[in-house]
């Protein structure tokens, strides 16, 4: 307990040639540790504790200049407490969205009409893998051909699905009575020669971050382990208008990073050591292991393209509020987007129809036209490749220069493109930890982050709470820097309508997540111990067709695609 | 580190005070300027840089409170970023980039239905009597233009007739920051010649008009009223200047506007108000309100992000318009605050803010926030069949605001307004706001404060630029993120407001209109009610519905016809 208050301890460091600053670092770092008991309240914001914060700020004051500061940060912690009198579920955006048009470009829109994809024969599958890994189209015939009904083919992917499950870890919760309760609805319809569409009667399965009543919306994560939200994700209901069957919840890595949920790790079909990659882990798995024909997934900064890497399987990272985000959990409102993953790019075509286009109730969902040609001319497309896969080498390249002379000799046109990589695109991954934190605000400030299920440094509790040291300032300039990486990529996008890239080459993932290009990845190989290798397709905005046509024509010319993982066949 | 004083007693001049001795090696080393570094708990490696205690010390301004594990874990995080910041600041970021978002309006899940298209009609009315120089001066948009068409002054000759008195009158204004003279002058002949061959661009066809010096004009200084850019030219013609010089307006001047948007004070001087010299114009549309308010000019633009345009209209006694957010395209204005800046035309009634109004307002792919929407008026419109609401505190000001109020009341309810009270909706922070516009403002001229070129700014005390700006840099982007989320709720609750009632009424300095409807992106129209003869004058501002400029004009008009309070001039002027 001390015997000297602060201005006596300076006193006397003063009296016997202690410099000021060492005195007062001395009672700041004392009292900061509440080394000096309760006798000293800790007072209202000190120029020491500002001294900190600039270091931590990267900003570096006067002394004069910190002093002036004092009331004005006062101000600013009674208005950050009055912030906190405001109930804000992640449910209530900002009052600032994002949007992928760069200031006076004009936007290109495609005029295809419709979707049609590659006709299918209708040959009934003989196993139950077979089943398993048919495609959508695939089903479509049979269902129609009448060989299965709707029901059926519910029973048999629930009863697939389970058996998969106990080794892959993929499923929060199945949503039996509702998928068989939809598909008795569905094949009197069919009986009645009415069918929705091509995806009439099609299972598939949501990442568990989808709202869907009557069962929880967990998020990943223990904490809404048994939460149940009274309201259907946009994506859900359209999917529902469709016809698809949802069959059950997908797993997330928790709050969207990674494959670990509550239940454990989501493992890859092609090896079941390792975990699927996330966060659209058991979406991802389900595909893989034919399972389900279609996931929805999300992607904010990789959630799509990595697990679709490790399990080796193709989807569609559309171009920034393609797809209403109403009734799915928040992590970075400028940042994330649901999409499609499926086996083929034909599929995600079929699904990217159904659920695209304005909402009401997401006002960055915006109106945009979208059609699918399958016989679309190759060489009406402007095909870029990264520079690494110009100079041959690289993480990933390897993979995809055979992928490359496949689709020249089918007659698409390559030509290399300069990628821009001037501005520090990584720098502004702090978007995402910034918008995150905000989001899971009451989770860090209630300590709920300690009952999260991944503790480690890089996961969202520890990166949580480091995002509340992001100044809003810096947050704002990262903001307009994004901007100038969004003018750049548009400059590229004008001399070419697509880019074929290693998944992670260089900026490329940060920097079109950042932009809202949209993505199509896809396997391209296999390598040792089954491994699979894919490529990305980048497009321009609002070109996922011209992404997809370049997939599906891969896809024609191979059959990577359709190898299935052995634990699974 | 004084003579004679070494570490070991240093440590004992701690111990005698009490100090852990743990505690007093740490300080030494600090102030010693070592590389204390922390122990990173998962390597054990230590780390340069970033303390423990350092954090500990920045939670208490950020307001957030962390224990030592906690710490510990994140300090590779923050080195991290401060090599992102670092990073980041070594970009070049031209003045005209804006964030990569944008502000819209209109609530989530509601759609609201766009007002009426059409054209704007006001009175035709004749060459006015012109016996003074203040009789030309304090003559309205309409006037002006009966007075050109009627063949009695050319277009020149009002020009430079306007330039003689405004620069006779601003040396007790402060008003003008520049002349336009040689561009106001080619202009004036350009649309004489046009004139004389019968085309008329319309009714802003010769009038002259000032801008508020954060509009670039090339060939002339853009200052934003600061000495840093007092000799500072911009290459871009802003979009709202393009659109009067196509609608034949005269640009005569730039205007003051208290450095960098704050305030009444620029490099000049204090801009002044009309109706008492002694004072300030208020800001930061300072020269606009002060120009008109003098009769010297019909019109001026100015702009509001927070009451810089309803604060010195009404102390100077004159009408403004604060459009809804995204209606006028603010390429090749300076930028205070992304989210929030709104330009608009200042005049001495509501006609001539409409008139005004229809030519600069539209779209413009150059402004991301640009949200194109009709706008008609109609002077003859009756008022029957518009909700006027009545916001509670018309009733909380001084007997002089409320003995000016109610005869506007009793005018509108005799043209048939229906008139009712509102419930303003429960409190929301007002500092959302404070934090949204510290945390744009200050990211906006980030370059000054971290090049240190802030010393330069004239007002160094503690509520201007300067020390607001590195303040702003210590909240956090978690809660200028919250505030935003906290701004989604006010939109709702003040768009439930206008479920009831077309327009209110509220006193023009009051946190419904210069704070909650800025933030939620609300048009409002200031007009006078009256004053004294000497000092700031009363004024009362009618907020519309998002889009609803019109209807907020239409009352303003309404009021006008009843009453001559708006014709009033500043004796010093008149």
């Amino acid at each position: 307990m001390s015997a000297l208050d602060r201005r006596q301890f300076l006193a006397l460091g003063t009296a016997l040639g202690l410099p000021a600053i060492l005195a007062e670092r001395a009672w700041a770092v004392a009292e900061g540790e509440g080394a000096l008991g309760d006798v000293h309240r800790i007072a209202a914001i000190t120029a020491e504790q500002v001294a900190g914060a600039e270091a931590i700020a990267g900003l570096s004051l006067t002394a004069a200049e910190r002093e002036m500061l004092l009331p004005n940060l006062e101000r600013g912690l009674r208005a950050f407490t009055a912030i906190r009198g405001v109930p804000l579920p992640n449910s209530v955006a900002p009052a600032i969205a994002f949007s992928p048009l760069v200031p006076g470009r004009t936007v290109e829109t495609l005029d295809t009409v419709g979707v049609t994809v590659s006709p299918v024969a209708v040959s009934a599958p003989v196993t139950d893998a077979d089943w398993g890994f048919a495609t959508i189209a695939e089903l479509g015939a049979l269902l129609r051909a009448g060989r299965v009904t709707v029901r059926e083919l519910t029973e048999r992917t629930l009863r697939r699905l389970e058996v998969a499950d106990t080794k892959l870890l993929m499923v929060t919760h199945v949503l039996r009575e509702r998928a068989l309760a939809q598909a008795d609805v569905l094949d009197a319809e069919a009986r009645a020669g009415r069918w929705r569409g091509p995806l009439h009667g099609i299972p598939w399965g949501a990442k568990d971050l989808l709202s869907v009543p009557g069962a929880p919306t967990t998020w990943g994560s223990p904490l809404y382990a048994d939460r149940v939200i009274e309201e259907t994700a946009t994506v859900v209901e359209r999917l529902d208008a469709a016809g698809a069957v949802l069959i059950a919840k997908m797993t997330l890595g928790e709050f969207a990073m990674g494959d670990v949920w509550y239940g454990g790790m989501t493992r890859s079909p092609w090896n079941l050591e390792r975990g699927s990659s996330g966060s659209s882990a058991g979406s991802a798995a389900a595909v893989a292991a034919g399972v389900l024909p279609f996931a929805i997934g999300s992607e904010t900064l990789g959630s799509i393209v990595s697990p679709c890497t490790r399990c080796g399987v193709s989807g569609l990272r559309p171009t920034s509020g393609r797809v209403s985000r109403h009734g799915a959990m928040a992590l970075s409102w400028t940042m994330d987007k649901l999409g499609p993953i499926a086996r083929t790019a034909d599929d995600l075509a079929v699904v990217f129809a159904a659920i695209h286009g304005n909402d009401l109730r997401d006002p960055t969902a915006q109106a945009m036209p979208f059609g699918f040609d399958h016989d679309r001319p190759l060489d009406t497309i402007r095909v870029g490749i990264h520079p690494t896969l110009v100079r041959g080498e690289g993480n990933g390249v390897a993979a995809i220069l055979p992928v490359l002379e496949s689709l020249r000799a089918r007659g698409a046109e390559l030509r290399p493109v300069e990628w821009p990589d001037d501005l520090p695109a990584s720098s502004l991954n702090l978007i995402i930890s910034v918008e995150g934190a905000a989001a899971f605000d009451a989770v860090t400030r209630e300590n709920l982050d300690d009952q999260m299920v991944q503790q480690t440094p890089g996961a969202w509790p520890n990166a949580f709470r480091a995002a509340r040291f992001v100044p809003a300032v810096e947050y704002l300039q990262a903001n307009r820097v994004r901007a100038l990486v969004m003018e750049r990529l548009d400059d590229l996008f004008r001399d070419v309508d697509v880019v074929i890239t290693p998944p992670f080459a260089g900026n490329v993932l940060i920097s079109t997540n950042l932009s809202g290009h949209p993505a199509v990845v896809c396997p391209v190989a296999f390598g040792e111990n089954d491994v699979p290798a894919t490529m990305t397709v980048i497009g321009g905005l609002w070109k996922e067709e011209l992404a997809l046509r370049v997939v599906a024509e891969w896809q024609r010319a191979s059959d990577v695609h359709l190898r299935r993982p052995p634990a699974f066949s | 580190m004084a003579a004679g004083l070494d570490r070991r007693t240093f440590l004992g001049l701690c111990a005698g005070v009490g100090i852990p001795l743990a505690t007093a090696e740490r300080s030494w080393a600090l102030a010693a300027g070592e590389n204390l570094g922390s122990v990173n708990r998962i390597s054990g490696e230590t780390l340069a840089g970033i303390t423990r205690e350092q954090v500990a010390a920045a939670e208490k301004v950020l307001g957030v409170s962390y224990d030592n594990a906690d710490r510990d874990q994140m300090l590779p995080h923050l080195e991290e970023a401060l090599k992102a910041y670092a990073e980041l600041r070594e970009v070049p970021i031209p003045e005209s980039v804006a964030p990569a978002f944008r502000f819209d309006p209109v609530p989530v899940g509601e759609t609201v239905v766009p007002p009426p298209a059409g054209f704007v009609q006001v009175r035709e009315l004749p060459p006015p009597s012109i016996v003074s120089d203040a009789d030309l001066g304090f003559a309205s948009i309409a006037e002006l233009g009966a007075l050109l068409r009627s063949g009695r002054m050319t277009v020149r000759q009002l020009t430079e007739a306007t330039i003689a008195r405004l620069e006779r009158c601003d040396p007790s204004l402060y008003a003008v920051v520049t002349v336009t003279r040689e561009r106001a002058l080619q202009q004036a002949d350009q649309l004489d010649a046009e004139a004389s061959t019968g085309e008329w661009r319309g009714p802003l066809h010769g009038i002259p008009w000032g801008a508020k010096d954060l509009l670039a004009v090339p060939g002339y200084p853009t200052t934003w009223g600061s000495p840093l850019y007092r000799n500072r030219v911009l290459p871009e013609t802003a979009r709202a200047v393009e659109l009067l010089d196509a609608a034949g307006a005269v640009l005569v001047a730039k205007l003051s506007l208290g450095e960098l948007a704050y305030g009444d004070l620029w490099y000049g001087g204090r801009t002044r108000n009309p109706w008492n010299p002694a004072q300030g114009a208020m800001g930061s549309s300072a020269g606009s309100a002060a120009a008109v308010s003098a009769g010297l000019l019909p019109f001026a633009m100015g702009s509001e992000t927070l009451g810089s345009i309803l604060g010195p209209c009404t102390r100077c006694g004159i009408s403004g318009l604060r459009p809804t957010y995204g209606r006028i395209s603010r390429f090749g204005a300076m930028s205070l605050a992304w989210t929030l800046d709104k330009l608009g035309p200042i005049a001495r009634t509501a006609e001539d803010l409409a008139v005004v109004f229809a030519a600069v307002q539209g779209e413009d792919a150059r402004d991301p926030s640009s949200h194109p929407m009709p706008f008609a008026f109609d002077h003859a419109r009756p008022l029957s069949g518009i909700r006027i609401g009545l916001h509670p505190d018309l009733a909380t000001g001084d007997a002089d605001e409320r003995r000016l109020i109610a005869p506007v009341l009793a005018a509108l309810r005799s043209q048939g307004a229906e008139l009712q009270p509102i419930e303003w909706p429960e409190r929301i922070p007002a500092v959302a706001m404070d934090i949204i516009m510290r945390v744009e403002s200050a990211a906006a001229f980030e370059e000054l404060t971290t090049r240190d070129r802030d010393d330069e700014f004239l007002d160094q005390s503690v509520d201007a630029r300067p020390n607001v700006f590195r303040a702003a840099h210590f909240i956090p982007a978690v809660q200028y993120v919250q505030a935003n989320r906290v701004r989604t709720v006010t939109k709702h609750r003040v768009h439930g407001v206008f479920q009831q009632v077309d327009v209110f009424l509220v006193p023009p300095m009051t946190e419904a209109a210069l704070v909650t409807t800025n933030l939620t992106g609300h048009p409002a129209v200031t007009i006078p009610i009256g004053g004294p003869q000497e000092g700031p004058q009363r004024g009362i501002a009618i907020v519309g519905a998002l889009w609803r400029e019109d209807l907020a004009l239409r009352v303003a008009h309404a009021w006008q016809m009843a009453s001559q309070v708006h014709r009033r001039r500043p004796p010093a002027f008149s």
